[in-house]
């Protein structure tokens, strides 16, 4: 390698696409730096401490004071995508003798960072993980592959809803993707089967391992439901409504990838204590075997170099704070800069962009000539129903969700309205709720003890069910990232959030709505639904006036929650396309104007159907890793 | 203050001894009263209540169970001083949230959460202790499905 470069690739974040990426080019004898702004904590201590420290009724994550400060942010925020500074002390290198991190210690070592948002209440209720290994410490597992369709929604439905949303081709298709899906289920180590309803996913490799078997509930829910379908109103046109095995990135063979098998403790969000769950501190262990890999850890990247007076120069750095903290708390930083051949932005749909468009190229910010960076941004909003069931399901038990209903995700309803994907929950009512905490609480607040309160907690608590379904939105400009006037401790400018959740995916919300009531109503001899939720839309995404009344007399048994929740999945910010003028990156996320740079992450993609995202990001980093190795040798 | 009273009323007030068709308990953890008995006597929402509480619940512990069911309803759960901290006492023994303390989120004790009766009464057993593969695919031990 020449002098002139400190490295071949720079990679700016250790999550799941950057420490894949890392791994499958130092395997391959690159030289990388991967610069991650958390700490590299990731051995079984911190494990241990966010299990002991996460059991708190409703809040998933370690109980601490920047955490909290936080939520008061969130609160009381104005408009700004409140990031919390760096903090713990005492911080080495990722399984360094200095690392000297203790559970116990108040202050986070990772950043719960929560948002406001725009108007009308639509906060973006999703956050992110700055730490090595990233999200994927507290994600649900689910690996799922996007369907064909999903790839070409424009051109095969074109949806044109009121509040000027609009689908966007992909510039590659399944079957370009679909061996690089076969390559991120082997190495996330994905046990699965491919459901009935799979819309045309066709496959070259088959599933690691086989399926994690499915949960009692899963089997009292699919046979209550032999043969239902559901209607979709805006087409007419009847699905079936069938539960089956979900893809999983978790172990149901001991041993694979060295990681242990699921053994169900029933935690996997926030954490599985034993890892029988992937997440990318793998990747970052396994990048670093190679011998080719530095991880910088509290480095944050701020600015890419770019020259300012031609935009198509390629980039010629990476500006980053590296922080630390005294034994006073003060948080101290250094400014550095890195370089190599080409550079990765692998920090995510809004830390990318954050770091783009406070980079100045030419007369525009790095990589914008289309306008489109920060523009798009989304989320899948979940709608949650939950059910008191006639008979005991038996919740609470084995790994959160292990089926879904795969057979609404495609159809011709999607001119009109959003897909969905149903995930059914094996933690009671955890998340619309916060039980099991919930219910013996109101019980006794509400005069119940003794013996009668020992029997309805246990009656209720065996019958808890609930239905999360993902909704399509569609991409929308008006909902973006910008830069705040305002900055963090290291003096970097904060992103400023514009969201809310469009028609398409309201339309989604409430088909999703209606088809969770109706499984449940096969699950209840006499249902009582009651709505707390979002108006129906007409065909013009006009609020129908009529919808969602409680018309049932008694008293209620399924529920609709109020609103909708974030699922974690940001996306689409700087869209991939096969025209610079409308996208920033081409089909191998690789930057239009400047072509030593590649961004990755679901900050990517150009439409967003129903599928959790890892599992498409990791395939995708993959596909990317190859295309810099060649140009690397070029 | 008895320790021996706490646990007999604690009990009493909670559902103890469980049976059929719950899942069996005969007894709560000593050790755990202990703990919830010293912490609640420090500090409780109403006030430092505690030994009035048991004196009051040692006067109608040895009643037959209908008449120390309606005491303690008249007495303790009535009472606006014993009723709040009855009421914590009880939510302690089913969630193992530590009492709250002004200002701070109500917080589990690691050692007494796995002992919460919410997971036995659950069918279920605490979030993030593994068992085994595949156990979830049947209905717990011990129940008729």
């Amino acid at each position: 390698m020449s002098k002139k470069f400190d490295c071949d690739v720079v990679i700016v974040g250790a999550g799941v696409a950057g420490a894949m990426m890392a791994w499958k080019l130092g395997s391959q004898g690159v030289k990388v730096i991967v610069l991650e702004a958390g700490p590299g904590k990731q051995d079984d201590d911190a494990r241990d401490g966010y299990v002991d420290n996460f059991k708190i009724a409703g809040t998933p994550y370690p109980l601490r004071p920047a955490a909290l400060k936080n939520v008061d942010l969130f609160t009381n925020s104005t408009n700004y995508y409140q990031e919390q500074p760096p903090q713990r002390p005492k911080q080495g290198p990722i399984g360094s003798a200095t690392d000297t991190n203790d559970p116990d210690d108040p202050f986070g070592e990772y950043n719960i960072i929560s948002s406001d948002v725009a108007s009308k209440g639509d906060w973006f209720q999703t956050n992110y993980e700055r730490q090595a290994g990233g999200a994927t410490w507290h994600w649900l597992g689910n690996s799922i592959r996007f369907l064909p369709k999903d790839f070409t929604l424009r051109s095969t439905y074109d949806p044109q809803p009121p509040d000027g949303g609009r689908a966007y081709d992909w510039p590659i298709t399944y079957n370009d993707l679909e061996p690089w899906y076969g390559a991120a289920e082997n190495s996330i180590g994905v046990s699965g089967i491919n459901p009935t309803a799979n819309f045309g996913t066709t496959r070259s490799t088959p599933y690691p391992m086989p399926p994690i078997p499915q949960s009692y509930s899963d089997t009292q829910m699919e046979s209550s439901l032999d043969g239902v379908t559901f209607r979709d109103k805006w087409t007419n046109e009847d699905y079936p409504l069938q539960v089956s095995p979900t893809p999983q990135g978790r172990n149901s063979v001991k041993g694979y990838n060295d990681r242990a098998q699921c053994h169900g403790s029933s935690s996997c969000i926030p954490i599985c204590p034993i890892q029988a769950k992937y997440d990318a501190t793998q990747h970052v262990q396994m990048a670093q075997k190679t011998g080719n890999v530095e991880f910088r850890v509290q480095s944050v990247a701020y600015q890419v170099l770019a020259d300012t007076s031609d935009s198509g120069k390629p980039i010629a750095g990476i500006r980053y704070r590296r922080w630390e903290t005294d034994s006073f708390g003060n948080i101290r930083s250094t400014e550095q800069t890195v370089t190599g051949k080409l550079y990765v932005l692998a920090s995510h749909a809004i830390e990318n962009v954050k770091i783009l468009l406070n980079s100045p190229c030419g007369n525009l910010t790095v990589a914008n000539e289309s306008d489109q960076v920060g523009r798009n941004l989304a989320d899948h909003p979940v709608s949650l129903v939950y059910a008191l069931t006639d008979k005991p399901i038996y919740g609470y038990r084995g790994p959160i969700s292990t089926s879904g209903v795969e057979s609404v995700r495609d159809g011709s309803f999607r001119k009109y309205r959003g897909a969905f994907r149903m995930e059914i929950g094996n933690d009671g009512w955890s998340w619309p709720l916060g039980d099991p905490y919930t219910t013996p609480a109101d019980l006794v607040n509400g005069g119940t003890w003794g013996t009668q309160l020992a029997q309805q907690v246990s009656d209720t608590l065996t019958r808890q069910l609930r239905i999360g379904a993902l909704a399509e939105p569609l991409p929308n400009a008006k909902y973006r990232v910008q830069l705040s006037g305002q900055r963090d401790a290291l003096g970097i400018p904060l992103p400023q959030l514009t969201y809310g959740v469009d028609v398409y995916a309201q339309r989604s919300l409430n088909a999703a709505v209606a088809a969770s009531v109706q499984i449940f109503k096969k699950m209840v001899a006499r249902p009582v639904v009651q709505y707390n939720y979002m108006e129906f839309l007409d065909s013009r995404g006009a609020i129908l006036a009529d919808t969602f009344r409680n018309t049932d007399e008694g008293t209620p048994n399924i529920f609709v929650r109020e609103g909708w929740a974030g699922a974690g999945h940001v996306m689409g910010t700087h869209r991939m396309g096969s025209d610079p003028a409308t996208s920033v990156v081409d089909g191998n996320q690789r930057s239009h104007t400047n072509r030593n740079l590649y961004l990755l992450g679901s900050g990517n993609w150009p439409s967003y159907a129903t599928a959790n995202p890892t599992l498409t990001i990791a395939a995708l980093s993959l596909r990317t890793a190859e295309a810099i190795k060649q140009q690397l040798t070029q | 203050m008895n320790l021996d009273d706490f646990v007999s009323l604690s009990e009493f007030l909670v559902g103890v001894p469980f049976s059929a068709p719950l899942p069996t308990m005969t007894a709560l953890d000593p050790k755990l009263a202990q703990v919830y008995m010293t912490e609640l006597s420090a500090w409780s929402l109403q006030g430092p209540f505690m030994e009035q509480l048991l004196t009051t619940w040692n006067g109608i512990k040895d009643q037959p169970v209908e008449q120390r069911t309606a005491s303690v309803n008249r007495l303790i759960m009535n009472d606006e001083n014993l009723g709040p901290l009855a009421r914590q006492i009880i939510l302690a023994w089913y969630t193992g949230f530590h009492p709250w303390s002004p200002g701070q989120q109500p917080t589990p004790d690691p050692a007494n959460y796995s002992g919460a009766l919410v997971w036995m009464l659950a069918r279920a057993h605490p979030m993030a202790v593994p068992l085994s593969f595949g156990y979830w695919q049947t209905a717990p031990a011990g129940t008729e499905s």
